[in-house]
């Protein structure tokens, strides 16, 4: 029993001792294995087609063998990968939720990947990735990551409530003011027992909306957040509104979201792209994507994972490199995105003749990459300690719609939030 | 010293190995390193003094840790030994079928903490989770067993209570089963009502196991780690959060080792405190010759 209590003991010195075993072995030659650790960050089958695309890659050459290791949603990916690198054991090569960057950096886990992409050919090979989601890998003149399973976040409605209710399934709601009467709408005509829409606790669907409210959330520099702010209150105002009208529950998570909204539950949905295609495969009504509805200003963040290379040696950090060219080159990009409903992170991608039929039949494929292209696109939620600074806002979310007092939960919010950055000013 | 004397040593020696490296040696070490900064910006820990401990007891979260924790654990003790106590009774005195109740009740200690929160997790949905289903034909209106702030913690304590209740029955079960029926039968004689014959005749016999029970109820109640990471992530707005959960967090989310550290040494400390204090105290009045 009290073994199992001192479980984080036990761990810790498990992870020191995994240090000693790495010994400095010589360098074998001939095939580099390389460990790449995933996540699963939405609701479908996406490490079933992660498998495929790596047995692939394996199957077409023999230079480098990739083990594919799931290792469950973003955060324990990135906990995982933490832990592994701190005790000496990392990854080669992981795909982790591109906000890390900064606490990556700052742990001296990754490699900046310029060189190599100076070596593919530079501006000409970088250039054919969607410009929206190079910028949250380029820091102080650096790029740490490359692009793969990107997303927006993505309004998603039920096209049979919409005409059930007497609304055009084909217009979509375009504001914040559109939401309220089209929420209004759906609840005279469902009733109680139903919801017209749902805004998952999330911090990265909070910050659009800040941004929307025409705030900002975070410093270029990660160093600093700004919590306790008038356009966040105006961004509670409108969740809160939506809150006390009971058009939206109060406190839901993220996973269960989606299947709320796939039971019919629940009539609008902000989620990510990623559930594109789970969410058209389980539903038995037809589905409707828009852009995120706006307010003062037209914007939306990306989200989503890059590939890492972690910090080994010139030999498997060049297979790394090899690896991640293959999986994000055009026609494995549109692979990636028409499996799993990410949006394909190359522009040559939606060029193929494969991916053009993709989106002729299924034109919701398409509304997030429009969503890039005609709205103002800003990054994800990115700053130092940015695990601790989610939970944080996603805390106080909980804590406001949950009826707490918003002025007081934003100023503690604040100097949590400052407290936690404390290490991090120059 | 002779050869003879020295072999119940040796054979001591291999499980004492494995406790030493995989038990005292790592409550040593975090006890040392909750002395250091270590963390994202300290990869090499570097001496910090009493600052991790600072931090923590300045820390509003913290503190609402620690409540949640002592919420839990009483109502969870309360609730599952008494429940343990009486369900164990009243087996006792089935004439047919005992085994069967027995099993049925034993069940849920079978069922690995995880799958088990799995299973809570989709009775408990807002929507069309079970219970809710079934409140709303009754005419009630739904309730966010997990998603309200004011209720979450109770409803992972009924899970903790699910868990183990059956396990503290067995055992209260077994303690009964040797009190010897003479005794019940003279009290009986005597006009012992069955509530004397229980408080007077029965526990005071069986208060070996009653304390036992109390001692694995208190671990447990600490130890509650797995329903939480697979229901609540300690949310919503913290008021599931527990000690053992808070403590991974710290170290493996927000990767702090040096407070997780901290945490894990008062959270040592304090069980050890709590459960010497129960053997000095209660334990000297346990009665061991059933």
């Amino acid at each position: 029993m009290k073994k199992k209590l001192l479980l984080a003991c036990l761990i810790l010195v498990l992870a020191v001792s995994t240090g000693w075993t790495r010994g400095g072995a010589e360098e074998p030659t001939g095939t580099v294995y390389l460990r790449f650790y995933y996540p699963v960050g939405v609701a479908g089958d996406h490490a079933r087609i992660m498998e495929e695309m790596v047995r692939d890659f394996n199957a077409s050459q023999d230079d480098v063998f990739v083990e594919a290791i799931f290792s469950g949603g973003y955060r324990e990916t990135m906990e995982r990968a933490q832990t592994a690198f701190l005790s000496g054991n990392a990854p080669e090569v992981a795909v982790l939720d591109a906000p890390a960057t900064f606490d990556l950096i700052e742990m001296g886990a990754i490699a900046p990947v310029d060189d190599y992409i100076e070596a593919e050919g530079g501006d000409a090979y970088i250039s054919r990735f969607l410009s929206g989601f190079m910028e949250i890998a380029r820091l102080d003149g650096q790029t740490w990551s490359i692009p793969f399973q990107r997303s927006t976040p993505l309004f998603y409605y039920n096209k049979d409530h919409f005409r059930a209710a007497g609304l055009d399934p084909d217009s979509p709601p375009r504001t914040w003011d559109d939401v309220y009467s089209y929420s209004q709408t759906l609840a005279e005509h469902f009733g109680p027992d139903h919801w017209p829409v749902q805004v998952p606790i999330n911090f990265w669907l909070l910050k659009p909306i800040v941004l929307q409210a025409g705030g900002q959330l975070e410093s270029d520099d990660g160093r600093s957040v700004a919590i306790d702010t008038p356009e966040m209150r105006e961004a509670f105002d409108y969740l809160n509104g939506l809150v006390r009208r009971g058009y939206m529950a109060p406190i839901r998570q993220w996973a269960p979201s989606v299947s709320d909204f796939i039971a019919g539950n629940v009539t609008m949905l902000y989620n990510s792209t990623g559930s594109l295609t789970h969410i058209e495969n389980s539903s038995d009504f037809e589905v409707g994507t828009a852009f995120l509805p706006v307010h003062r200003r037209q914007v939306v963040i990306e989200g989503g994972g890059n590939f890492f290379i972690f910090n080994t040696d010139q030999r498997r950090q060049q297979a790394a490199w090899k690896f991640i060219t293959w999986m994000t080159n055009a026609e494995n990009a549109a692979r990636w995105s028409i499996r799993s409903g990410y949006v394909a992170v190359r522009e040559d991608s939606y060029d193929l003749p494969l991916y053009r039929e993709h989106v002729e039949r299924t034109p919701n494929a398409i509304t997030a990459f429009h969503q890039l292209q005609q709205v103002e696109i800003e990054r994800n939620f990115m700053t130092y300690q940015q695990a601790q600074l989610a939970e944080l806002l996603n805390e106080m979310k909980e804590d406001i719609l949950g009826g707490a007092d918003v002025d007081t939960t934003l100023r503690e919010a604040q100097r949590a939030a400052d407290a936690i950055l404390a290490r991090f000013q120059r | 010293m002779h050869a003879k004397s020295l072999r119940p040593y040796l054979y001591i020696l291999p499980a004492f190995v494995f406790l030493f490296f995989f038990t005292y040696y790592p409550a040593g070490f975090a006890f040392y390193r909750s002395f250091f900064h270590w963390n994202t910006s300290f990869i090499q820990p570097e001496f910090a003094g009493l600052y991790n401990y600072r931090q923590l007891l300045q820390s509003r979260r913290f503190w609402q840790v620690v409540t949640n924790t002592v919420v839990y654990s009483f109502s969870f003790i309360a609730a599952s030994v008494l429940l343990a106590l009486f369900l164990a009774t009243q087996i006792d005195r089935v004439k047919r079928g005992g085994s069967l109740y027995k099993a049925a009740f034993f069940y849920p200690t079978m069922i690995p903490m995880a799958a088990a929160a799995m299973i809570w997790m989709f009775m408990y949905l807002p929507d069309y989770g079970l219970i809710n289903y079934y409140l709303r034909r009754l005419g009630f209106s739904s309730v966010g067993w997990l998603n309200d702030r004011s209720i979450a913690l109770f409803s992972v304590t009924m899970v903790g209570i699910w868990k183990y209740t059956g396990y503290y029955m067995i055992l209260f079960l077994a303690g009964l089963r040797n009190v010897p029926d003479e005794l019940i039968d003279a009290a009986h004689i005597e006009g012992a009502n069955g509530r004397q014959r229980l408080l007077k005749i029965s526990l005071p016999l069986i208060s070996s196991h009653l304390f036992f029970i109390l001692i694995i109820a208190i671990i447990n109640a600490l130890e509650a780690v797995d329903q939480i990471y697979i229901m609540t992530q300690g949310g919503p707005s913290n008021s599931t959060n527990l000690i053992v959960y808070f403590i991974y967090q710290n170290g493996f989310r927000f990767w702090d080792m040096g407070l997780a550290s901290a945490l894990t040494a008062l959270l040592v400390v304090s069980l050890l405190l709590i459960v010497s204090t129960l053997f000095l105290t209660l334990g000297r009045k346990v009665y061991y010759e059933v």
